[in-house]
């Protein structure tokens, strides 16, 4: 039941405006097109809302996340787990807590200020060489499963991470968006709801410098989900339709519809009066009113 | 039928040979016990219904969109016949699954007769004297129930059946031991409580229905991705044959449902398959190119029949046509044989004033003929 895209999926996708939002939300991009813009886009739409954020990071340091997303005048607040500074230990002596043990445990041990909160695993493939892939796909469900948490979004690349990964997380997520090298940036995506509702389209977007989206619109091109074809019976036929299709005229008027109404149907007299046989003689009919059983003589 | 409401004084002389379980009829091709699964354009495809003891093997489609309403239909069948449920899913809570069954749309025996006696029929009105009907069976006794899929059955139809759901998280360490195991202990267990298996010799008075929701997915283990030279299979097929074990081996039914476009190698899926007893796939046209086309726009996917049992007989029930595809209107779902829509074009009919214009030649003849031995 894919619906032809009218309006745009990828708006209301970052804005939160989608309801219920994905749980899950895969965002992929490869080395050509950078998907980063994107999800610091959907960071500040959280924190805009007032969710906090659990940033998850392996590939950047806080301090350096921190001058792109500022939280300073939003009503939600972001925290970092630091996984990239020292994720092996080599340095601490401890292998850092937050890439080896699974997400689940991870987020729990956080001191629980209540509300909403939204995680965001930054770049999964560091996530897989830390844990076994098994157990990170059960703990991403398992996440995005429970009440507290509003939308985990994993950001990873589709050409260094192995198909079989990408293909359980897109088989799990509810909401997919893949990022494509193209002049202006687009995006195919796909969102399953749950009343079994899917999704798709592929639309092109710019960015502002405060990380909103601006400018979306579907791509002209051979990817668009196209119309069906034009047969002669394009829709169900209303009796409305077929009327105005016939040259015969089927309408009633006000006044032929009285009449009709009144008309006294065959049945109906029969109906008060009760059933009557009328019986006229022929001619060659003897007509006689004795009873010509009268002469037996028993 | 003598008097007003009366059934035929006719009995059977001697015991009935028919077992008496709730919503479960003899086949008629063979005396096979056969249960209902929900739908009953699925039923005349598989023969009639589901026989007991068999598994039916579900392909998804690839959102899991229709094949989560097979699983519906089979589930609120059993609930609405009173059988035991057990059902087993990791990808969507089976809590979920059984608060969204549809609602049946079978009305209670006793509101028919309040509604007939008031209306004054207009025309035809000599079987106005005529009283109602016999009511029919009550509706644990009949085979196949209607559903609404716009409605959603009360919690409290619900809670009257024996419901056990499995959705893994009382399995300590499923990193080392799997849920495969578990699953099994439980569905042996449930066997043995209500007392199933063919070897107790209580007379059976109630089926099982197994539902396994989503088997192969990536939460119950990474073999989809496996090759088979890894040989890392073998906690899910012998999964499916200690399930088909038990099934065969008491009065129950199962439905598997599995996401079989996730599997890198098709040697996994030709064992699934060869393990259950039918095996079906739904491939909707949801985002595909088939969308598009003219001949399936009336259609929401193709169904394709890949597997029919032949349980104790030489021959499964043969079909009489093998293009199937399904339909999802408003209130149910149903499967029929794919129609080609007629052919409408212009260039089939001509006219036969015009003869300048080269007519449309025929299959069986070649160009060559002549205009005027045209037909």
């Amino acid at each position: 039941m894919a619906a032809v895209v009218t309006r745009t999926v990828l708006d209301r996708l970052v804005s939160l405006k989608e309801s219920p939002a994905p749980r899950l939300l895969l965002l992929t991009d490869t080395v050509e097109v950078c998907g980063r813009g994107l999800l610091y886009c959907l960071v500040c739409a959280h924190l805009r809302a007032g969710t906090h954020v659990l940033y998850l990071t392996t590939s950047f340091n806080p301090v350096e996340l921190r001058q792109h997303i500022k939280d300073d005048d939003t009503a939600g607040k972001i925290e970092f787990y630091d996984g990239a500074t020292d994720p092996c230990g080599w340095d601490s002596g401890e292998s850092a807590e937050c890439v080896t043990k699974s997400l689940p445990e991870v987020m729990r041990s956080r001191c629980k200020a209540g509300g909403k909160v939204a995680v965001v695993v930054d770049r999964l493939e560091h996530l897989m060489l830390h844990q076994d892939s098994g157990q990170l796909v059960r703990g991403l469900h398992t996440l995005a499963r429970e009440s507290e948490v509003e939308q985990v979004v994993v950001y990873c690349g589709r050409d260094v991470v192995c198909e079989d990964m990408l293909e359980a997380v897109t088989h799990l997520a509810s909401g997919v968006l893949h990022l494509r090298h193209t002049q202006p940036c687009s995006c195919a995506v796909l969102v399953r709801k749950t009343s079994g509702k899917v999704i798709k389209a592929q639309e092109e977007f710019s960015l502002t410098p405060d990380f909103r989206v601006q400018g979306v619109k579907p791509t002209q091109n051979t990817g668009q989900v196209g119309v069906p074809a034009d047969t002669s019976a394009s829709s169900d036929p209303t009796p409305e339709s077929l009327l105005a299709a016939t040259t015969f005229s089927l309408s009633l008027t006000d006044e032929q519809r009285r009449a009709k109404n009144e008309l006294l149907l065959p049945h109906t007299r029969v109906q008060t009066e009760g059933g009557q046989i009328l019986y006229t003689p022929d001619q060659e009919d003897d007509w006689d009113e004795d009873d010509p059983d009268d002469d037996l003589d028993i | 039928m003598s008097g007003v409401g009366a059934v035929s004084s006719f009995h059977k002389r001697g015991k009935a040979r028919v077992v008496s379980i709730p919503g479960a009829r003899p086949s008629v091709h063979n005396s096979q016990l056969l249960l209902s699964t929900g739908m009953p354009s699925l039923d005349h495809l598989l023969g009639g219904g589901l026989p007991v003891g068999s598994i039916l093997l579900v392909e998804q489609d690839r959102h899991d969109v229709y094949s989560k309403l097979f699983l519906k239909y089979y589930l609120a069948e059993g609930v609405m016949s009173g059988h035991m449920l057990t059902l087993a899913s990791l990808d969507e809570s089976p809590q979920t699954l059984m608060a969204t069954l549809p609602a049946s749309t079978d009305r209670e025996v006793d509101e028919d007769s309040a509604t007939t006696t008031d209306q004054q029929m207009t025309i035809a009105w000599r079987y106005q004297s005529q009283s109602a009907p016999p009511a029919s069976l009550a509706s644990a006794n009949r085979f196949s129930h209607n559903f609404d899929l716009l409605g959603t059955m009360e919690e409290d139809q619900v809670a009257k059946v024996d419901t056990c759901l499995f959705d893994g998280s009382e399995v300590e360490s499923a990193a080392s031991t799997g849920y495969y195991w578990p699953l099994l202990q439980q569905i042996e267990r449930r066997i043995a409580d209500g007392g199933l298996s063919t070897a107790c010799n209580k007379a059976k008075t109630n089926v099982m229905r197994l539902a396994v929701h989503g088997l192969a997915s990536p939460l119950w283990g990474w073999e989809f991705s496996r090759l088979e030279k890894d040989h890392q299979w073998h906690r899910l097929t012998t999964f499916l044959y200690g399930l088909r074990a038990l099934v065969r081996s008491s009065f129950s039914v199962c439905m598997v449902t599995v996401p079989s476009h996730l599997f890198h190698d098709m040697a996994l899926l030709r064992r699934l398959q060869a393990l259950a007893d039918f095996v079906v796939r739904l491939e909707s046209f949801q985002g595909s190119d088939k969308e598009t086309n003219p001949i399936f726009k009336d259609y929401h996917g193709l169904f394709h029949v890949v597997k029919l049992a032949a349980i104790n007989t030489l021959v499964p029930p043969l079909l009489d046509a093998t293009d199937w595809v399904f339909k999802l209107r408003r209130r149910r779902m149903v499967i029929e044989r794919l129609h080609l829509p007629p052919e409408l074009s212009e260039t089939v009919s001509r006219s036969q004033e015009d003869t300048l214009t080269k007519p449309n030649t025929l299959a069986c003849m070649g160009d060559k003929l002549p205009r005027n031995l045209e037909f």
